[in-house]
């Protein structure tokens, strides 16, 4: 297990190190001078430019750029914000919670709803209730995340008025403790569902492959023929073997999920990681862009490391070439 | 069930203490101001998250960004502003008077009860210290206005500005300049970008308190103020993820105005004859154009290919298809109901048959019978690359349009629709060959002598305003007398002939002056302040001071 481990976790690191050479040319391949995009004012002077270059080291050369860059990696500095004019571990560090408390409500409620839904859908495979559940999870897999935010916010915020329009928070409210935690449940729903809806599909269809194989393995069999009741055979014994693909989902889209949330974020004005990016991208900040990148790049492998690992656990089969 | 008369009696009390509970309840937050106008309330306004602040520092997010430009004149006083509509007058501010003998040489004197909100004197050092460093930090604050020789502080009230050059004209120096406390800055004036200005210390009408960066901003009134004060108690700026989201907040009434530019044209029948909601509709601030890249070496450089590419222009249909008849033409910098524009303007009106003449009599035909026209120095197509922000929606229409009608007249468009910020770094330097023709659009405002820097020849300025790279040395001559002319008619007479010599060079085509449609809700707050622009710009902070409650 131990060498498993490590063989995972130097694959992991070699990839941390192509995203991070990735990261730094792709931004030095846009068209354009940073620095006279950091402007807006075209006034700007010579000497004002070439004080900003010296700043973020972009007066030297590519390669001395990119040790630089690694350098300072290393030590944990993402460089300043050109747009917020903070260290990039500040603006993350602000944001990161936000998403955090959304993408993990959000995934948690279409694991549990996706599961549950998946192994119904597989236990009564062919019937009514299998094509309405797989249909519709399929239909909301479908529908373009802003486009069903747009469609919630029409609905609920606006007409039914049940929920907020935007944001976080109820502005000048003046709440703390209990109520704001309330207040943030509250603005929560409408983002949450939206991206339950989006990954709903994903669990539903994985979870419901995944039971019809169960469901056709010869101990299923045997336990019916011991007489196990029919709803101990689904979620005691078919359940638990199905389970074993979603748990590398649930843990991949982790790691995506911190990145797909941009589209929801931005939709119903959420003030994390997600609509940082898209406000980044507007606004060409290299190094907000190029911390963002790293941050989701590392989330996925580092979620990819910790499902390989608890994979490696769950079902020593695929430790069979350590 | 039967009603005794007792309990009818106590009935009858008891409605009656409860709808005078009730309407104590109703009535209490407000107050009545000395005008006899009714105080309190919260102003609820919407942004879209594009147009919202990130942090309060000082940089060019106070100059360009919807929310920072709107946010400081609320919380920073100016040493004068400019009046609402139709006078647009200079008014004072923290500067009581003033006074020039020679227009070099301003003295101006302060008011002497004026204090920042941590109850600190605003005195003349803190004029001083904002004038001089606010440019320094940051090139947005980099007027002719407040390029001055020197600053001299006469006494704790009275401060003396000595400009490089005469200024001229109705207005002061100065003009759209924070005045921020030395006290709080002073330790930070080698970098004033790197303050994060969390207390935001102004002097203003109001008063920072809450600022939840992407969500919202929470001002409160100053009641110290030391003049005429607001007469809502709160302002919140409220961050929406789209315009749909602000429209429908609008009119829902979880905002009672939108923050900036108003509603889209294509809305604005949605919130026609609504209850609650008061439509109002301006003469927009901002205005689009073409910008002609003169530094190319090629067929733009013709006179007659760019007269003819505006005669190709149907401004009507672009008025019509993408703001739905909330537009106006534009042809000079200058707006028409300013008393500066040239009503004598060449006017390029949509006349394709004249734009082919002018084509064929420049020689410009189609030699190879690909629909193009080639040019007869270099048999090359014409075909230019068109420059278009993709953050513009209406100006992607608009070039659309145009690239349908210059087809007519043998002309290909290449649309080159880049990011807000690639398309600055493009457009700003013409001398890097990125585009032929560029959409553009500004807001000038009534005090547009800045604007005219855009035409300004510096063919030695890596970066400036002309991006246009027109070189007039006729031009540049009338725009320093016009600058320095004191002398209201020949100031006049200058403008005159700056929008003449721009109007016939075309180094800047003019089209159109979107309308501002800004539906406000009227179930709490009157008052709204209308200018050129709508009722919340940066030269309109006045529906900020004057709505109140109903």
């Amino acid at each position: 297990m131990k060498s498993f481990i490590l063989k995972r976790a130097g694959a992991s690191l070699i990839t941390v190190f192509a995203v991070i050479c990735l990261n730094f040319l792709i931004f030095r391949l846009a068209p354009g001078d940073p620095v006279k995009m950091m402007f807006t004012d075209p006034r700007v002077t010579a000497e004002q430019m070439q004080e900003v270059r010296e700043k973020f080291g972009l007066d030297k050369p590519l390669g001395g750029q990119f040790i630089s860059y690694v350098q300072r990696l290393a030590h944990g500095d993402l460089g300043i914000s050109f747009w917020q004019k903070k260290p990039v571990t500040r603006v993350l560090a602000e944001k990161i919670p936000q998403t955090l408390i959304l993408v993990i409500t959000a995934l948690g409620m279409a694991v549990i709803l996706g599961v549950i839904l998946g192994a119904l859908a597989g236990w009564k495979t062919g019937t009514r209730l299998d094509t309405f559940i797989v249909s519709a999870s399929l239909a909301m897999y479908s529908i373009p995340s802003f486009a069903l935010g747009l469609i919630l916010l029409l609905v609920f915020a606006y007409t039914l008025t049940i929920f907020p329009l935007s944001g976080m928070s109820t502005p000048a409210s003046g709440l703390t403790g209990f109520g704001y935690l309330k207040d943030v449940a509250w603005h929560m729903v409408l983002p949450a569902f939206s991206i339950v809806m989006w990954y709903i599909g994903e669990f539903v269809v994985l979870t419901r492959s995944s039971m019809t194989d169960v469901l056709g393995q010869e101990y299923i069999t045997s336990a019916r023929a011991k007489g196990v009741k029919e709803s101990g055979i689904l979620w005691r014994h078919a359940l638990r073997n199905a389970l074993l693909p979603v748990v590398t989902m649930t843990g991949v889209n982790l790691g995506f999920a911190v990145a797909g949330v941009i589209e929801a974020e931005t939709v119903f004005s959420w003030p994390g990681i997600g609509l940082l990016t898209y406000e980044a991208v507007m606004k060409r900040d290299y190094p907000l862009l190029q911390g963002i990148f790293l941050l989701f790049a590392v989330s996925v492998i580092l979620a990819n490391f910790v499902v390989d690992i608890i994979y490696g656990y769950i079902d020593p089969r695929i430790r069979v070439g350590e | 069930m039967v009603t005794t008369p007792k309990k009818k009696t106590f009935l009858k009390h008891f409605m009656v203490l409860l709808f005078a509970v009730l309407f104590f309840l109703q009535c209490a937050p407000a107050t009545w101001g000395k005008a006899g106008v009714k105080t309190g309330g919260r102003l609820d306004v919407g942004f879209t998250q594009e147009e919202s602040l990130e942090s309060l520092t000082c940089g060019e997010s106070w100059q360009y960004l919807e929310m920072g430009c709107v946010f400081w004149p609320l919380v920073y006083d100016q040493l004068w502003i400019m009046g609402p509509a139709p006078e647009y007058e200079a008014k004072p501010m923290l500067a009581k008077s003033w006074e020039t003998e020679d227009h070099q040489t301003w003295t101006f004197h302060l008011q002497e009860d004026a204090r920042f909100h941590d109850g600190e004197p605003v005195t003349a050092e803190d004029v001083k210290f904002s004038l001089v460093n606010l440019r320094k930090a940051d090139p947005a604050w980099a007027y002719e206005d407040t390029n001055t020789k020197s600053i001299t502080v006469i006494d704790e009230h009275t401060i003396q500005l000595t400009l490089k050059a005469k200024h001229g004209g109705k207005y002061p120096p100065a003009y759209w300049m924070p005045v921020i406390p030395k006290h709080v800055w002073g330790p930070h004036q080698e970098n004033m970008l790197s303050y994060d200005n969390a207390q935001a210390i102004g002097s203003g009408k109001f008063k920072l308190k809450e600022f939840k960066p992407g969500q919202y901003l929470w001002l409160q009134k100053n009641k110290e103020y030391w003049g005429q004060n607001a007469y809502v108690d709160d302002v919140v700026f409220r961050c929406y993820g789209s315009q749909d989201a602000v429209n429908m907040a609008l009119k829902k009434g979880e905002i009672d105005m939108v923050g900036y530019l108003g509603i889209p044209a294509i809305s604005a029948e949605d919130f026609k004859g609504v209850k609650d909601i008061k439509f109002i509709s301006a003469p927009g601030i901002s205005m689009d154009w073409l910008t002609f890249n003169l530094h190319q070496d090629n067929a733009i450089q013709d006179l007659k290919v760019r007269k003819a590419i505006m005669h190709g222009i149907d401004k009507e249909r672009l008025k019509n298809m993408v703001f739905f008849g909330y537009a106006r033409k534009a042809d000079s910098f200058i707006y028409p109901e300013l008393s500066s524009h040239n009503p004598n303007l060449p006017q390029y009106n949509y006349d394709p048959e004249k734009a082919v003449n002018l084509l064929e009599s420049a020689g410009y035909k189609d030699t190879d019978g690909n629909d193009l026209r080639n040019d007869p120095k270099s048999g090359e197509d014409l075909v230019f690359d068109f420059l278009v922000p993709s953050a513009w929606p209406d100006e992607i229409k608009c070039a659309r349009l145009m690239k349908e009608q210059l087809r007519e007249i043998g002309i290909k468009l290449n649309l080159k629709i880049t990011d807000l910020s690639t398309y600055y770094g493009f457009y700003y330097e013409p001398t890097s060959d990125d585009f032929d023709i560029s959409i553009a659009t500004e807001e000038p405002g009534p005090h547009a002598d800045w604007v005219w820097q855009f035409c300004r020849c510096d063919p030695d300025l890596e970066m400036g305003w002309n991006g246009a790279y027109y070189c007039n040395p006729k031009f540049d001559t009338y725009l320093d007398k016009m600058a320095e002319a004191t002398d209201m008619d020949k100031r006049k007479e200058y403008l005159s002939e700056m929008q003449k010599l721009v109007a016939e060079d075309l180094p800047y085509g003019f089209l159109i002056r979107p309308d501002l449609i800004c539906p406000v809700r009227t179930d709490k707050f009157e008052g709204y302040v209308k200018t050129m622009g709508g009722v919340s710009t940066w030269i309109n902070p006045w529906s900020y001071f004057k709505v109140h409650l109903k």
